[in-house]
């Protein structure tokens, strides 16, 4: 073992793995670019595509518009300035529409019909980056693989597989072969239950469930490699604060004055991986505790997430045969 | 039209994601703590009116708050833009690349090696000795008194401090909660000493009061009638002239025992990814913890001067302690105990600044710590470092490499003296200087981060956050001024020790590249980790 890890031997397959990137129109299109600007051979992105905000730029007419973002609320008073600010908002993570002040009123007293306009614009974003990913990617050989988080509905997702021609490859619930290597990468977005009521969170024995029908089919695992949303519980990977359930936001749990930390991750997850010792782990969910383990022969990875910010959290894997050569954290 | 439209909400989707869990009061708290107000004063009235003659210790207060102002809104306004945490190797990385971003973090971690030493040097020195001495002069018991006098040895100081260093490193290899939960409660006692301190003061306005206090409480212990005479004889012995008239020259240098404790008013920057509403929070929590403790200081400097007087305060400064049967300078906390005339209140006022003595060391054995792992995950230190425990989640070998280096440097601190308190504060401005560049240039290297962040605001088209970056600058450098011109800072005629604080500043450099080229051996491209990837 060399001072700084392992010396590198022949290199073969390069990966870029990135997750929750949560709607932010900044960080998708660094990941776009990011394969040939770290000279990977595919870019996998890890669920928790779609954003979590729509913000209403209130028409107020007579060329004045109204909108508020992080807190403040701006006036606009051109269409250059309304798709300005469209612009910074969907750099954030969110979602805008121009409504009318009748339209927000029934929008604010109305939840299904907000979820029905987040659909709406979720898909549409969602569209329009498959679009550019594939014209971006055409002809370089890079392959994008993506795959859905538990925030992502199923409506939204399908947007990817309507989308996806030739680089861009929806690989939720499928196993897909990653190079000409043997390297193969089981993907599931499911997780265990948040405190958030998610759209795609399951039991743990469910979530047990659905990994075991993949892994069915296969017999070796040195070249696998497991792209689950949620990561192994205790694994360091998913250490966040403890929340209470019972509130609505869910509430941070203190002990004397300090948030009381404790791993939020999956147990269905970690006994997997511990049962079929794939290579490689790649997960998210827990944009807060990014880095690297090892459980057993397994490689696992959390990039973590700053979509908020504008920074693509990343990693950038190296895979030689049935080794990982080496892990480089990124903060694009 | 409908009130809801005056400011129309947003609307959220339950989704999951990162709760910051830091809120106002825990950010200023964290910041406030991390100033460690009783130490600032301690120095100011042990040090400020022996050894700057004719400083004005009120104007020095008012100009150093004026100096690190535009500092504290450089980090207010960068942990805005960016509310990550990391501190300055966040933003010095991301606006002026990773070379020099290592180069100003490892700076830093560096003093806070060698500065490992210096806090827990005081928990016997300004601590346990005041407290032990005073509590034998009040029961008449010379056991105590003893004792008091040994912590402030070098021997006791070390093997004090060593236990202090331990202790830390043990309880945060556990886990952080612990030290959090019992830290919440020793602040109460240290900020509960600190306001009887100077309440005792703010009650007596007259000197009188206090050169009887004085004399009762230490003429058995000094064997002498009038041992506040003894302390003007000493003095004036040791060549102490009496008070000078108001000097400006003076009073810009005594600034140093404030800017020690006052420029480090930002410590929520390198939580940043912790709190609450980070964009609005941290832009205003870091002035607002200089003027609160700068208006705390003033108010101390007042009442001090008021009941004790500059003159009583620089002739304690040059006499001999020994002739007052004691080992080291009585503190202002210890003269504020005798003023009481009361056990239970000296108890008190002895008993809480046991905590503020080494407030700093904590924050610079975790900061010191997460820098650490921070370089080890982004492969710039060997693996080694970045190991977790994954029961506890702390970072086992980084935080014993800081317990190590911190009890080498308190050796040195205590045997030798190539270390002076204020030596590297010089260091820490040196990086100060880089992160008012990163704040000046933001607007112009990352545009995309400037535009999209709460501080895109111009002043006549100009970003202020360039005009602060630049007034930044300008008053760090002032400082840095001031650093070399203090002879008690450790700086001036010592050549060596300035070349010292270049070195360490220039270690960082030779870190990355070294391990740019190590990792370069293996395929891996070191800079590529920090590097903003194109969106277009």
């Amino acid at each position: 073992m060399a001072l700084f890890g392992k010396k590198a031997k022949t290199q073969t397959t390069k990966l870029f793995f990135v997750t929750d990137v949560h709607g932010s129109e900044t960080t998708f299109r660094k990941f776009v670019n990011a394969g040939k600007f770290y000279g990977v051979n595919a870019l996998i992105l890890g669920g928790d595509i779609a954003g979590k905000m729509v913000v209403p730029i209130l028409d107020l007419g007579g060329g004045h518009w109204r909108a508020t973002i992080q807190a403040i609320t701006h006036e606009l008073n051109s269409q250059e300035e309304v798709t300005e600010f469209a612009k910074r908002a969907a750099k954030l993570g969110y979602y805008s529409e121009v409504v009318s002040p009748e339209e927000y009123e029934d929008l604010a007293h109305n939840p299904e019909r907000v979820d029905a306009l987040y659909h709406r614009l979720a898909t549409e974003r969602l569209a329009t980056w498959i679009d550019l990913a594939e014209e971006r990617l055409s002809g370089t050989g890079i392959r994008m693989f993506v795959t859905g988080g538990n925030d992502d509905s199923t409506d939204v997702l399908e947007a990817i597989v309507r989308h996806a021609r030739d680089s861009v490859v929806a690989c939720e619930d499928k196993v897909v072969q990653l190079d000409d290597d043997g390297h193969f990468m089981l993907s599931l977005g499911l997780s265990n239950p948040t405190p958030w009521h998610t759209p795609r969170e399951v039991s743990e024995e469910e979530l047990a469930q659905h990994i075991e029908q993949m892994v069915s089919g296969v017999s070796d695992f040195t070249r696998a490699v497991f792209n689950l949303h949620a990561p192994p519980i205790d694994s360091t990977l998913d250490t966040c604060a403890k929340l209470d359930w019972t509130t609505d936001p869910p509430s941070v749990v203190t002990s004397g004055g300090t948030p009381v930390m404790y791993g939020a991750g999956s147990t269905a997850v970690r006994q997997a991986i511990e049962k079929y010792q794939p290579l490689l782990s790649l997960h998210g969910h827990i944009h807060e505790s990014r880095g690297e383990t090892k459980i057993g022969r397994t490689v696992a990875i959390n990039p973590g997430s700053e979509y908020g910010e504008g920074v693509l959290r990343g990693a950038i894997i190296t895979l030689s045969g049935d080794n990982v050569e080496s892990v480089q954290l990124t903060s694009g | 039209m409908p009130e809801s439209t005056q400011r129309p909400d947003v609307f959220v989707r339950k989704a999951s994601g990162l709760i910051r869990t830091a809120g106002t009061w825990d950010v200023l708290a964290y910041n406030i703590n991390f100033t460690s107000i009783g130490l600032l004063l301690l120095f100011l009235f042990l040090l400020g009116p022996a050894f700057y003659p004719g400083a004005s210790l009120m104007w020095a207060t008012v100009i150093c708050v004026i100096a690190i102002l535009p500092l504290a809104l450089v980090y207010g306004y960068l942990a805005s833009a960016m509310p990550r945490s990391g501190g300055d190797y966040v933003y010095v990385s991301r606006v002026l690349g990773p070379a020099l971003g290592m180069m100003s973090n490892f700076n830093m971690t560096m003093w806070w090696f060698f500065y490992g030493g210096v806090p827990s040097a005081f928990l016997a020195r300004y601590g346990l000795a005041p407290f032990f001495r005073t509590l034998g002069i009040y029961t008449g018991h010379s056991g105590l008194t003893s004792v008091g006098n040994w912590f402030a040895t070098k021997n006791g100081t070390f093997i004090l401090g060593v236990v202090l260093i331990v202790t830390l490193i043990v309880i945060f290899s556990i886990g952080t909660k612990t030290y959090f939960r019992i830290q919440n409660i020793l602040i109460l006692f240290a900020a509960a000493s600190t306001v009887l301190t100077i309440a005792v003061f703010f009650a007596h306005g007259n000197h009188a009061d206090i050169i009887h206090a004085f004399n009762s409480h230490l003429a058995h212990i000094s064997g002498k009638a009038d041992p506040a005479a003894y302390v003007a004889q000493s003095a004036k012995s040791a060549g102490y002239t009496g008070l000078s008239h108001f000097s400006l020259y003076w009073t810009l240098l005594v600034m140093t025992w404030i800017y020690l404790n006052l420029s480090f008013m930002s410590s929520s920057a390198y939580i940043g990814s912790e709190v609450k509403d980070a964009r609005r929070l941290q832009l205003w929590s870091m002035p607002a913890t200089l003027f609160i403790v700068g208006l705390g200081v003033l108010f101390s400097v007042w009442a001090v001067d008021r009941a004790v007087g500059y003159n009583f305060l620089a002739q304690l400064g040059w006499a001999d302690p020994k002739g007052l049967g004691l080992d080291s300078t009585p503190t202002f906390t210890e003269l504020a105990s005798y003023l009481a005339n009361n056990i239970v209140l000296a108890f008190l006022i002895g008993f809480g600044f046991i905590f503020w003595s080494y407030a700093w060391l904590p924050g610079q054995i975790l900061n010191g710590s997460r820098n650490i792992l921070a370089y080890a995950i982004d492969g710039l230190f060997p693996s080694w470092f970045k190991q977790v425990n994954k029961t506890t989640n702390m970072p086992i070998n980084a935080l014993t490499t800081m317990g190590v280096m911190s009890i080498i440097a308190l050796g040195i601190y205590v045997y030798t003296s190539l270390f002076a308190t204020l030596v590297g504060i010089f260091g820490f401005i040196l990086s100060f200087l880089l992160i008012s560049i990163s704040a000046a240039l933001l607007p112009y290297r990352l545009p995309n981060v400037f535009e999209t962040s709460a501080v895109n605001q111009r002043i006549a088209g100009v970003p202020v956050i360039t005009i602060i970056g630049i007034l930044s600058f300008i008053a760090q450098a002032f400082m840095a001024w001031v650093f070399l011109r203090d002879p008690n800072a450790g700086l001036r005629g010592h050549n060596g020790m300035i070349v010292f604080n270049v070195v360490v500043f220039l270690s960082g450099l030779v870190v990355y590249y070294v391990a740019k080229w190590i990792q370069g051996r293996r395929g891996i491209d070191v800079s590529l980790s920090f590097k903003e990837i194109p969106e277009e």
